[in-house]
Order: C-alpha cells, then structure tokens, then sequence
C-alpha cells in the first residue's frame, strides 16, 4: 500500500485554506478509524467473508488490479487533496478490495458518510470524494441518537441467536449509480448503518486523546457492560458546540457509571448516588471523632483546671469548624467567639476570665488589637446589661438570631464548619 | 508510650520439660502442597467444640476431631482467584446463632461463610493489602476485628457487612498489624501488635453507639458512618523486634516476638490519662528457633496452658499457671521438620493440632495414664 500526496505546490495562504476546507472530513475519517480499530479486535462478518471472497477469485482478477487515484473534494467542490492506492484499497479502513468494482461496492456501503463519483477513463480509476454534509445534519435533526447497543456488545463469533444472525446477513447491495445507497439499506440494519445510527456513542469519545476511545475499547472487552446508556446521555442538541460539551458531560457520566469507585478513606465501595452527588464527605473533618480528641487531648494536662480545659476545648473547636488558619483571621475569631459563645462566657465567670487572659495573650503576640479587644468586650457587656435589666430578653434573642442566621458583621459563621 | 517498670525482676521459665502431661501423634494428614497459614477450633458454640478450620493457599478447610485420633474432612471453600493465600481464619456467629467462618489473606477482602448453607454470606472489602489476623469477639460474635499490612485495624459486623470502625492514623500503628485479640470480659478494650514492635490498647467505649448502629443498619452498607479512631489508651514497648501474636490473658497479655520468647506482662493504665501507663513484665516463656515471624501461638479455653509450634516443627506446651514458668511438654517428631506456623489447642487443652509450611496437619492427642 502507498499513500502519496500528490497536491500541488502552492502558496502558503492557499496551503492554509486547503487544510481548514479539509477539516470537514476529520469527522467521518475519525468515525471510520474507530470502526477500523475496532474491527481489527473484534473482526465482524463483513471483511471477512470478503477476504474469503477475495482469495478465491484473486487470480482472476488480477489483471483488473491496479492504482486508484482519490480526488478529496471540499464543499465548493475543489480538489484539496490527491491520494493514490494500489490493488483497489480502500483509503479509509486499508481494506483491499482487488478490482475497481469491489471497490465501489465497499466504498459505497461502508463510507457512507461519504459521497463518491467512480470514473473510469483509460488507464486511470478515479474516485471524487465528498463529504456528505447533510449526514450528520439529518441524524441530529432526525433524533436519531440511539444508545450505541451494536459496538458495545461483545460480537460473539458464534452466535445462537437467530434473530441476530438474520439480521447479520441481511446485508443487500444496492445498485451503484446511487451515491447514497447505503441509506435505503433494508431495514436500516445492516452492520454499519446500526453503527451509523448509534453516532452519538462514537461521537462522545471524539474529544478522547490518542486513536483508541477507552471507553469503547473497554465496553467492546468487557462482557457484563450491558450498553446500559441514560438517555440523558445521548439527547442530541441542536448545536453543535453546546452539543459537544453536553457530550463531554456525557462522556464523563458514562465513564462514572462503568467503574467502581471507592471511598478515599474506609475504602468502601461506592453506590452510583454517591459517585454522582457532588460531596465527598470523606474529606470533611469529623467534628464528633475531633471533639473527642481534642477532650482527651486535654485530659491529659494535670496543670490546668477544668474551667480552663473547658475554655480550650470551646475555642478549638471554634477554630476547627470555622478553619481559623491565618493570623488575618484571628480578629474576626474573637468578635465572632464572643458572640457564637456568648452565653457560656456569661454564664460562667472564671471561663470568661479566661476568655480575658486567652484575649490579652492574643494581644501579647500581636494578633488582635486594642480595638478588637474592645470589641469582644462591648459584645459580652452589652448582652450581660441586657440579661442584668432582665426586662428585655430580645437583645438576646436578636444576638441569637444573629448567629441562628449565621451572620456576624455580615461574616459568615458555619455552625457545621463547611 | 509506656514505661516498663523497674525493679521488676520478670521471671524465666526453664526449657527443662515438667512431663506432667504427654501427648503422641495421633494422626497426620496432607492437606495439599501450599503452606497453611492459619487452623483454629471453634470456641464459640459448644456444639461444635470438636470442628476446627484451616487456611491456606486460596481454600479454607472445616475438619471435625473424631475419637481415637481420626478427623474427618467437613467441608471445603476454595476462592474463585486463584492468588487469593488465605493467612487467618476466624470462627463467628450470625445473629440467629448460625456457625460463620471468616477468612482473609493476601486479597484483603473477609469472606464470610455461612457454614450452614455452605454459601458466601459477605465479602467484606475496605482494607488496602493482606489480612495478616482476624478475631471474633467472643460477647458479640458478629464483631470481629482485622489486622492488616495497610497499618490499620477495622471492626466489623459481619451479619449486615458494615465496617463500623478503623483504627488508625496519628497514634495508630507505623507498620503492618500482625495480631489483635479482644479483651476476654471488657468488651469495648481489644489490643493489637506488629512490626512497629508496639502493643496497642484501644478502647471503642466513645464509639459504642456506632457498634449498635451496625446491628440496625437497613441502608447501603457504604453509606455507613464509619469512624476513625487515631489514639489508642495503651502503648507497650515491651518487644524489640516485630510482635506477630498477642492475647489477652485476663487483663494481661501474651505477647511473642520474633525474639524467641512468649511475655506475660501487665499494662498498668493511668487513670483518665490515655496513652500514659507503664507494662511490668512478669513471666518470659522462651520458645526455642522461634525468630521468623507468622508464627501464632494458641491457648486452651481456659487458658491452663499455651502451645506454639518453632521453625523446625517442635512444639512448645507452657503452663499459664504457675509461677515462675514451666515446661509442660516438648513435641517432636522425626518427621516433622517443617515451620509450624499455628497450632490450636482444644477446649480442654487434650488435643494440639499443627498446621505447616508443608501443608501438613498434624494431631497430638494427650496420653491418659
């Protein structure tokens, strides 16, 4: 086999033009290179009983062997690409087809995303290549996505099912001369008008590096993948670009659905729900195992009293929930304390000495200013002139709002600590 | 980390055998070729005080002890993967009372069986390399506990599949768990041993709600809200080299290294400081080319006595009740010279089974006079 690019020299701007008015073949030539992959594992029925064919009438029809010259067409119907094949190969999936008329045949019924002209002048056999545009258009407009059923079964050499095989053999050729034969194929259900039909699946795994689509590749080897598609995941769309990454969604949803994913920590298996909500809560800190800890963390020290262990424990804890990790933050910390606890600190005169002392080794250290300072202070005294009056608990109340609301100084306080 | 005490002169127990009691071989079977790891009598329903199971290779064995030395070949599970090398096995309970056998291995995943209908009743996946032991908590049989080469040691229910806790992280074990064992009466205590050459003292009191949950638990196994507990109440010291087997004894322990010796000692907790303690080594019962580590001791039900095979397949017989040590008996057998990895004495101690690198099973019955 020689693959020869035979374009003419031309200009740099020309070159440029040529290759982007080429571009619209990427798509089926990709399509037909998947296919071909595929086929090389998974041979189906079509090439091989072909080759079967070939080698018994290759002598034959050697004479009628030779070159074939492939004029690639762009959509005004310029020539961007020249190509030579020898023995009657078909440029897209490297099958030998031998005689020119093989050739037409299997160009015609397996390429049909393509459109060709068969010429034969001379010495010469010339196919003009085109791209059938309205292809694609009319599958998306069609509704036609299907799940990709075909590819993702394993294809059994030997199969039992008489249905299939019926359908298997069911392939007919159509008369030549018509460009787009493949279409009134009976049934629609030949070999490759079922992969045709299923667009979306092979589609979806376009945007995959490298030539070979894992996720194909692996539900093709995979017996128990039971081709299980969600029909959210081959909903065509209308355009193009939101189409491709809905697809890429899809691609990804697939893939999510395929494995089995564990939980980073206990290492259990995950179910389908967990893999799909968007929260690992594997990563959180747990605050019960936490508090704990940090309870007996404390137990341990003998040269401090309760009321101090019980301020240390209520400010660790604070710190964790609320991800206090900067200096910056501390500030903001006391205020927000000092009202989240305010309640404990009022109701308990050595742990608001605490609070005190804890706030002027703050100060000591330089993290918290006079005016912070202040600040917690005017929020303590505040609420206690208000329970001291005991006539109007609804500063109190509000101050519980505040933080039922999870407002301070418009900050944020998350009672969970997310 | 614990002190060990001083001042404690800890006793040695001398090799010379007492020959209060003797035992003779009594029967020997060729399980197959690959090395069996692990055999263990049931000691949890009277019924079946005779049937012990083996593992080994990819298959567990249940034999039953017939009189007159005979054993009979019960039933046999091999794993559908062929690489499965089982390493423990553990007898348990469903709730219903129904006899289960747990196994785990080079795999990681505890496969349950449920011996009654001779069928898979879970497969327990979670830990992250081998299964090095797996114990069954005498109180609560459908609790059992696993130790693991990924450092980490998982309580499990094994009646509805849930890993209720993992005991690991920053004041966990630092190298492959080897051994773990319940306490006999406190049912929220169990201690752990390894390479990290600590013994480990955990408490699942804080979580005990957890464990009840487990019972419960309609909802999808890994939906569980399993808890990590990082510090133990307990570290011993009290080894210099890898720690392959321990068991409670009362509230002491039976801890052997690969350093030729079994000890008796007694960690000593302080109260309401977890992680602080000293352990007083009472007794040290050496057991002679003994330094290649997997190699698991075993004790009566009423622990009268402890038997522990050596790399030259002798066995080892110590009274557990006397002071200082003593030799009950030395088994050997010309023909048996190869590493006996566990051995497992019946209930009241008149039988010693062997299993060996060699897939061999060997009985030992005690000779009545």
């Amino acid at each position: 086999m020689c693959r020869q690019n035979c374009r003419a020299k031309s200009s740099p701007e020309e070159v440029v033009s040529a290759d982007q008015n080429l571009l619209v073949y990427s798509k089926p030539v990709r399509l037909y290179n998947v296919l071909h992959l595929r086929s090389r594992t998974n041979p189906s029925f079509l090439p091989r009983t072909l080759s079967y064919a070939i080698r018994a009438n290759g002598k034959r029809k050697s004479r009628n062997t030779g070159m074939v010259v492939f004029n690639y067409k762009d959509c005004n119907d310029t020539i961007q690409k020249t190509e030579v094949t020898e023995n009657c190969s078909c440029p897209f999936c490297f099958m030998r087809c031998d005689s020119f008329k093989g050739l037409q045949l299997h160009l015609s019924s397996t390429h049909d995303l393509f459109e060709f002209e068969f010429t034969l002048s001379g010495e010469y056999q010339t196919v003009n290549v085109s791209v059938k545009l309205d292809a694609f258009r009319f599958e998306e407009e069609e509704n036609k996505f299907e799940p990709f059923s075909f590819c993702s079964k394993p294809r059994k050499r030997r199969q039992r099912c008489g249905r299939r095989k019926a359908r298997r053999l069911n392939v007919r050729f159509l008369p030549l001369d018509s460009p787009d034969l493949a279409n009134h194929t009976e049934n629609g259900t030949t070999l490759l008008n079922n992969g045709y039909r299923g667009l979306g699946y092979p589609e979806a795994t376009f945007g995959m590096p490298g030539n070979t689509p894992p996720a194909i590749a692996r539900s093709s080897l995979d017996s128990d993948a039971k081709a299980v598609l969600p029909t959210e995941a081959v909903v065509p769309a209308t355009k193009t670009r939101k189409l491709s990454a809905e697809r890429s969604e899809a691609r990804s949803h697939l893939l999510l659905q395929k494995r089995q994913f564990y939980h980073s920590h206990k290492v259990q298996p995950m179910t389908l729900e967990q893999v799909m909500s968007d929260r690992d809560s594997e990563d959180e800190v747990d605050d019960d195992v936490a508090d704990f800890e940090d309870r007996q963390m404390l137990d341990d020290f003998v040269d401090v009293s309760v009321d101090e262990k019980r301020f240390m424990h209520l400010w660790n804890s604070f710190v964790r929930k609320q991800k206090i990790l900067a200096d910056g933050h501390v500030p903001w910390a006391c205020e927000a304390f000092s009202k989240f606890h305010k309640q404990e600190l009022l109701g308990c005169k050595p742990l608001s000495w605490c609070w005190r002392m804890f706030l002027i080794k703050l100060w000591n250290h330089g993290l918290v200013d006079a005016t912070t300072i202040n600040n917690c202070n005017l929020i303590l005294e505040k609420c206690d002139n208000n329970s001291d009056s005991n006539n109007n608990n609804s500063s109190v109340n509000d101050h519980q709002d505040d933080i039922n609301n999870n407002k301070v100084d418009g900050m944020d306080v998350d009672k969970d600590g997310k | 980390m614990s002190k060990i005490a001083l001042g404690n002169e800890s006793l040695v127990g001398s090799l010379t055998p007492s020959n209060k009691k003797s035992y003779k071989v009594t029967n020997r079977i060729q399980e197959g070729k690959k090395p069996l790891y692990a055999l263990v009598f049931n000691f949890l329903d009277a019924r079946f005080f005779t049937v012990f199971v083996t593992a080994g290779g990819n298959r567990i064995t249940l034999y039953n002890c017939l009189e007159d030395g005979a054993i009979s070949a019960l039933q046999s599970y091999s794993d559908e993967d062929n690489l499965e090398s089982f390493y423990t096995v553990s007898w348990a309970c469903g709730v219903n009372g129904k006899p289960f056998v747990a196994a785990g291995g080079v795999k990681g995943i505890i496969r349950v069986i449920d011996v009654d209908n001779e069928m898979i009743h879970k497969s327990l996946v979670g830990h992250g390399d081998s299964v090095n032991e797996i114990r069954t908590q005498p109180l609560k049989p459908q609790l059992v506990i696993t130790a693991s080469k990924d450092e980490s040691v998982r309580l499990w229910n094994i009646e509805t599949g849930i890993c209720i806790l993992i005991f690991a992280g920053a004041g966990g074990h630092r190298y492959e768990v080897l051994s773990v064992d319940f306490h006999p009466s406190d049912i929220y205590r169990f201690a752990s041993c390894g390479m990290d050459t600590t013994i480990k003292i955990w408490s699942m009191k804080e979580f005990w709600t957890y464990v009840e949950k487990s019972f419960t638990w309609t909802d999808d196994p890994s939906k569980f809200p399993t808890k990590f507990v990082q510090f133990p109440v307990f570290t011993a010291s009290v080894h210099t080299n890898y720690v392959d087997c321990n068991r409670w004894f009362g509230d002491f322990i039976l801890s052997k290294s690969v350093d030729n010796e079994i000890l008796l000692w007694e960690p000593q907790l302080k109260e309401n400081s977890p992680g602080e303690g000293t352990s007083d080594v009472l007794q040290k019962y050496p057991i002679p080319m003994c330094d290649i580590w997997f190699i698991k001791f075993s004790c009566d039900l009423h622990f009268n006595a402890v038997a522990i095979g050596n790399q030259e397949g002798k066995i080892y017989v110590w009274d557990l009740k006397s002071c200082p040590p003593v030799l009950i008996t030395k088994l050997s057998h010309t023909q048996s010279k190869s590493v006996i990895r566990q051995t497992a004495m019946s209930v009241d101690g008149s039988t010693i089974l062997a299993c060996c690198e060699d897939g061999t099973i060997w009985r030992w019955d005690v000779i009545t006079k």
